[in-house]
C-alpha cells in the first residue's frame, strides 16, 4: 500500500497515465495497434525520438534548451552517407566519425551559451539552422540513398527475436539514468537548474556542467542520427526536422520543467513512448500528416497540464466525493 | 589569543561606488568577531571577499600565516573559511541530504553516490546538531527559517576554521536563534573562529567577543563588546545619534473602519480569522513563524485562495481574488520575500519604483511619459534615502536593506488605503528602520490603516496601537497597548493562554 501512494506521489505517475490513456485510446480505436508485429514497429519507431531525448533531457534539467538535435541528426546522416558511401571509408570509422561530430555539434552549443553567455535558446536556433545548412552545402542538397548494405542490420536486426534498437534505447536510457542518478556529476546537473548560484556556491563548475549536458546532447543527437541513416539506409538534409521539437516535447510530457532542476531519464522514456504511440496510432488509423501533428501538439499540452493540475484537479474530485 | 586570519587593506569598487576602502581586520583563533554598519556599508562585500565569492581590487588575505586567494568560495571552503550568504544557497528541488553535501555526495569506487551512506551521514549529522529533520525531504518544503538553519550546518559541515555568517538570523523565529546560539557557543569552543554580521544589535551582546564598525565601505572602529553600548554603536555606524528608534505615537483618536475580516479560513491553513483595521492604526500580528500571517495575508491581497470568510473595504464588502483587486482598491501588501516575490531583481531601481503605479504615468496613448517617471523616481529615492549610484542600477546590485526600502517606496505609489507589511524591517540597518517607522507613522496619521507582521516583538510594541497573536493558524489574543508585554504576546504565541475576549 504504501508503495502504491508512493508511486503515486512520484513524478513518473503523471506521465505514465498520459501514456496509458493514449495507448488505451490507441488499442481500442484499432486492434492491430496490439498485435507483435505493430509493438515491435512501435519500438523501431520510437528508437530515434527516445535516443534524442536523453540529450535534450540533460539540457532541459540545467536550465537550458537544445533546439538544434534535428539538424545535427540530419548533418550525421549526410555525413555518414559521404563518408562511407562515396569516400569508401568502412562502416565502422564512419559511424565513429560522425559521433565525434555530434559531440562537436553540441560542444559549439554549449560553449556558446556557457562560456559566450549567449542564451542556450538563442545559440542552438542559430545552430540549428547553420546544421541543416551545413547537410545541405555537403550534399548539395539531393539526399543519398543506399549507403552500405552492413548498415541496415543495425536497426532491423533482431536478438532474442527483440528488434536491435530496442535494446539501445534500454542500454541508453540505463546509462543516462545511473549518471544522473548515481554519480556526481549527475546530481551537479540537478543542482545546477534547481540554483544555479547555489550551485557555483558549493563549488559545483556550473558552466562545465552545462557543457557536459550539450556535448551529451550532440552525442545522442549522433547516435540518433546513425539509427535513422540505417533505418532509411539513405542521408539527406531533409531528416529529422520534426526531432528537436519531439525531444523537448517528451521530456516535457516526462514531467521536465524547463527552468531546469525537475525530470528524469525514465519519465522522458515514457514520453517519448507517448509521442511515438500517438504517432503509430494515427499511422495505423491512415490518419494524415496534417492531422497527426494537430493530434501531437493536443497531447502535449494535455500530457503537462495533466501534471500541472492534479492538484487542483485532486481538490475538485475529493469536493464533488464529499458533496455526494 | 592566536590569529587565525588577517586582512590586510582590502579594496574593492563596483562600477559608481567604493564598496570596501582599504579595510583591514584580524580574527583570533575562537573569537566571534561582530561586524555593523548601515545598508551599504559593505559589510557582505568584505566578507564575501574573504569567503572567495567576490575579488578584491587589492590588498591581502593571510589564513594562518599563509598568504591565500581564491578564485571560488570552493577555493575558500577548501582552505578553510566558510560563508553562509545573506541570500539563500540552497537548492529547492533537491533533498536535505543533498544540500548538506552538495558536490561532496559519498561515493563509492565507480564515483557512484552512495545514498544510504549519504542519507544516513545526513541523518547523524542532523542528530548532532538536534534538528529533527528527515534528510530525505525537498529543500522547498521547508520553512524559511528551516531553511536559515540549514544554509547554516551546510556550511559547518564543511569543517571550517572560519565560519562567516552574514545575517543569519533575519529570518529566524526566537527560539531558533537560541538554538543557533548554542551551536555557536559549542563550535566556538572547539575553536571555531565567526565572523558575524547583524543589524539586530542586541544579538551582539549576546554572542561577540569583540565588534567591528564599517561606514561607507570604511573602517571606523573596533571595540570590545563589554565596553561599549548600543547607542555607542549606532551612533559610530551612521554618524549621529538615533535616540527614538520607534518615534513617539501621537495620542489620536482612531478613525472610521478601513478593513473588516469576518471569519477568514483557508483549511489546514488559518481558521476563523476576524479582525477589525481602523484609520490611522497600526495593527501587530505577532505569532511564531508558521503561525499562517503571512498567510492570511496573502488571502486577503488575492495571492492565495480563501475557502471562506468576508473582507470589507471601508463598510462594503468586496471581492478578492487576485492582486490586481487587491491593488485597484488600494491595498498594499509588502511581502516579507523581496527577492522572490518583492522585486524585479534583475530590473532597474527606477522600474522597480514605478511598477505598480504604472498608470499614473502613462499618456493616454499608453506611453510612458519619461519625463515624469525619472522626476518620481529620483524623488522617491530621496524620500526613502535609498542608497545607489543612479536610478538606472539593477536592484539586484542593491545592498539588502537598500532592496528593503526599495519595496517600501514602490509601495507608496499606489497611495494605499490599507498597507500589510510584512517584515519590513528584516536585515534594514538601524538608520533605515528609523526612517522606515518614521514613514508608517506618517502614512497611519494620514488615515491609512497599517498592518505590521513582525517577528521582531520590541517593534510591535514601539509600534503598534494593538497586537494580534496568531498560534497555528488562529488568532489566539488581542492585545491593547497599555497591556503590551514580551512575555504576554509570547505566551500567546506558543498557544499557552486563551483570551478572554474574542
Ligand atoms: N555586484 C555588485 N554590483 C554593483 N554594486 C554592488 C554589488 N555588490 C554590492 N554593491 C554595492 O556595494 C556597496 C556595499 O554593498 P554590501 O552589500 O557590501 O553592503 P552591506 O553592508 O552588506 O549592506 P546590507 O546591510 O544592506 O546587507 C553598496 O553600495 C552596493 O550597492
Ligand atoms: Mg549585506
Amino acid at each position: 500500500m504504501e508503495r502504491v501512494s508512493r508511486f503515486f506521489r512520484s513524478t513518473v505517475a503523471g506521465p505514465l497515465v498520459a501514456f496509458l490513456v493514449v495507448a488505451t485510446f490507441a488499442s481500442l480505436a484499432t486492434p492491430r495497434f496490439l498485435q507483435p508485429q505493430n509493438l515491435s514497429n512501435v519500438s523501431l519507431q520510437v528508437a530515434t525520438v527516445a535516443v534524442v531525448s536523453i540529450g535534450a533531457t540533460l539540457v532541459i534539467l540545467t536550465g537550458g534548451i537544445d533546439l538544434s538535435p534535428g539538424s545535427t541528426v540530419a548533418l550525421v546522416t549526410c555525413t555518414l552517407a559521404i563518408l562511407v558511401k562515396n569516400m569508401g571509408l568502412p562502416l565502422p570509422v564512419g559511424i565513429l566519425l560522425v559521433l565525434l561530430l555530434g559531440v562537436a555539434c553540441g560542444f559549439v552549443n554549449g560553449f556558446f551559451s556557457t562560456y559566450g553567455r549567449i542564451p542556450s535558446f538563442i545559440v542552438t536556433l542559430a545552430t540549428m539552422s547553420i546544421y541543416r545548412g551545413l547537410a545541405f552545402l555537403i550534399t548539395k542538397g539531393t539526399p543519398i540513398f543506399s549507403v552500405s548494405p552492413a548498415l541496415e542490420p543495425l536497426f532491423y536486426g533482431k536478438l532474442l527475436g527483440i528488434p536491435l534498437p530496442f535494446y539501445y534505447v534500454v542500454i541508453l536510457y540505463a546509462l543516462g539514468s545511473l549518471f544522473l542518478r548515481n554519480t556526481v556529476q549527475g546530481r551537479a546537473i540537478y543542482a545546477v537548474g534547481g540554483n544555479e548560484s547555489a550551485a557555483r556556491l558549493t563549488g559545483i563548475a556550473v558552466n562545465r556542467s552545462k557543457l557536459l549536458a550539450f556535448v551529451v546532447a550532440g552525442l545522442t543527437a549522433a547516435i540518433g542520427g546513425v539509427l535513422l541513416t540505417a533505418w532509411l539506409n539513405s542521408g539527406s538534409p531533409n531528416y529529422g526536422a520534426e526531432l528537436g521539437l519531439q525531444s523537448i516535447a517528451a521530456a516535457v510530457i516526462g514531467g521536465a520543467s524547463l527552468v531546469g532542476g525537475y525530470g528524469s531519464m525514465i519519465a522522458t522514456l515514457v514520453g517519448a513512448l507517448t509521442v511515438a504511440v500517438v504517432q503509430n496510432g494515427l499511422n495505423l488509423l491512415a490518419v494524415p500528416a496534417s492531422w497527426q501533428e494537430i493530434t501531437l501538439g493536443i497531447v502535449i499540452v494535455a500530457a503537462v497540464g495533466l501534471d500541472m493540475w492534479k492538484s487542483s484537479i485532486g481538490r475538485a474530485f475529493s469536493k464533488l466525493f464529499r458533496q455526494t | 589569543m592566536e590569529e587565525v586570519l588577517r586582512a590586510e587593506n582590502i579594496s574593492k569598487s563596483f562600477p559608481g561606488v567604493l564598496a570596501v576602502d582599504n579595510v583591514s581586520l584580524s580574527l583570533g583563533h575562537g573569537e566571534i568577531l561582530a561586524l555593523v554598519g548601515e545598508n551599504g556599508a559593505g559589510k557582505s562585500t568584505l566578507t564575501q571577499i574573504l569567503g572567495g565569492a567576490q575579488r578584491p581590487d587589492s590588498g591581502r588575505i593571510i589564513l594562518e600565516g599563509k598568504t591565500v586567494s581564491f578564485n571560488s568560495p570552493a577555493d575558500a571552503i577548501r582552505a578553510g573559511i566558510s560563508m553562509v550568504f545573506q541570500e539563500l544557497s540552497l537548492v529547492g528541488s533537491l533533498s536535505v541530504a543533498e544540500n548538506i553535501f552538495a558536490n561532496r555526495q559519498p561515493v563509492g569506487r565507480l564515483n557512484n553516490v552512495q545514498w544510504k551512506a549519504l542519507y544516513q551521514e545526513a541523518q547523524d549529522f542532523l542528530s548532532r546538531f538536534d534538528l529533527d529533520l528527515d534528510p530525505r525531504i525537498l529543500v522547498k518544503r521547508l520553512s524559511m527559517g528551516q531553511q536559515q538553519i540549514l544554509e547554516i550546518l551546510k556550511a559547518i559541515s564543511t569543517h571550517p576554521k572560519v565560519l562567516i555568517l552574514d545575517e543569519p538570523t533575519s529570518s529566524l523565529t526566537e527560539n531558533e536563534i537560541a538554538y543557533l546560539f548554542q551551536n555557536i557557543r559549542k563550535l566556538q569552543e572547539q575553536g571555531m573562529s565567526f565572523i558575524y554580521i547583524t543589524h539586530k544589535l542586541s544579538e551582539i551582546f549576546q554572542i561577540a567577543s569583540r565588534v567591528i564598525v564599517m561606514r561607507d565601505g570604511k573602517y571606523i572602529a573596533s571595540r570590545n563588546v563589554s565596553e561599549v553600548s548600543e547607542n555607542d554603536l549606532v551612533s559610530m555606524m551612521v554618524g549621529r545619534q538615533i535616540t527614538n528608534l520607534y518615534g513617539a505615537a501621537v495620542e489620536k483618536p482612531l478613525g472610521a473602519e478601513r478593513l473588516r475580516v469576518e471569519s477568514l479560513s483557508r483549511k489546514g491553513v488559518f481558521q476563523d480569522i476576524n479582525f477589525q483595521l481602523r484609520a490611522g492604526e497600526i495593527l501587530g500580528f505577532a505569532g511564531l513563524v508558521g503561525a499562517g500571517r503571512t498567510e492570511v495575508a496573502r488571502a486577503i491581497f488575492g495571492i492565495d485562495r480563501k475557502d471562506s470568510g468576508k473582507i470589507y473595504l471601508n463598510g462594503n464588502e468586496i471581492q478578492i481574488s487576485k492582486p490586481e483587486d487587491a491593488i485597484k482598491r488600494r491595498i498594499a501588501y509588502l511581502t516579507e520575500d523581496r527577492k522572490g516575490w518583492g522585486l524585479f531583481l534583475g530590473m532597474t531601481v527606477r522600474e522597480n519604483l514605478i511598477a505598480p503605479s504604472l498608470k499614473r504615468f502613462a499618456s493616454r496613448m499608453d506611453f510612458l511619459n519619461q519625463k515624469l517617471v525619472n522626476e518620481y523616481a529620483e524623488k522617491q529615492i530621496e524620500i526613502y534615502s535609498i542608497q545607489t549610484a543612479s536610478i538606472l542600477k539593477k536592484v539586484l546590485h542593491l545592498s539588502g536593506g537598500n532592496q528593503q526600502k526599495c519595496l517600501v517606496a514602490m509601495w507608496m505609489g499606489i497611495q494605499p488605503e490599507v498597507v500589510i507589511f510584512d517584515e519590513p524591517t528584516r536585515g534594514v540597518d538601524v538608520g533605515a528602520r528609523a526612517e522606515i517607522y518614521k514613514t508608517l507613522r506618517e502614512f497611519a496619521n494620514a488615515g491609512v490603516g497599517i498592518i505590521l507582521i513582525s517577528s521582531d516583538l520590541p517593534e510591535l510594541i514601539g509600534m503598534c496601537d494593538r497586537i494580534l497573536v496568531m498560534h497555528q493558524g488562529r488568532i489566539k489574543g488581542e492585545v491593547q497597548r497599555k497591556d503590551f508585554s514580551e512575555e504576554l504576546i509570547l505566551s500567546y504565541a506558543a498557544g499557552l493562554e486563551e483570551t478572554q475576549h474574542a
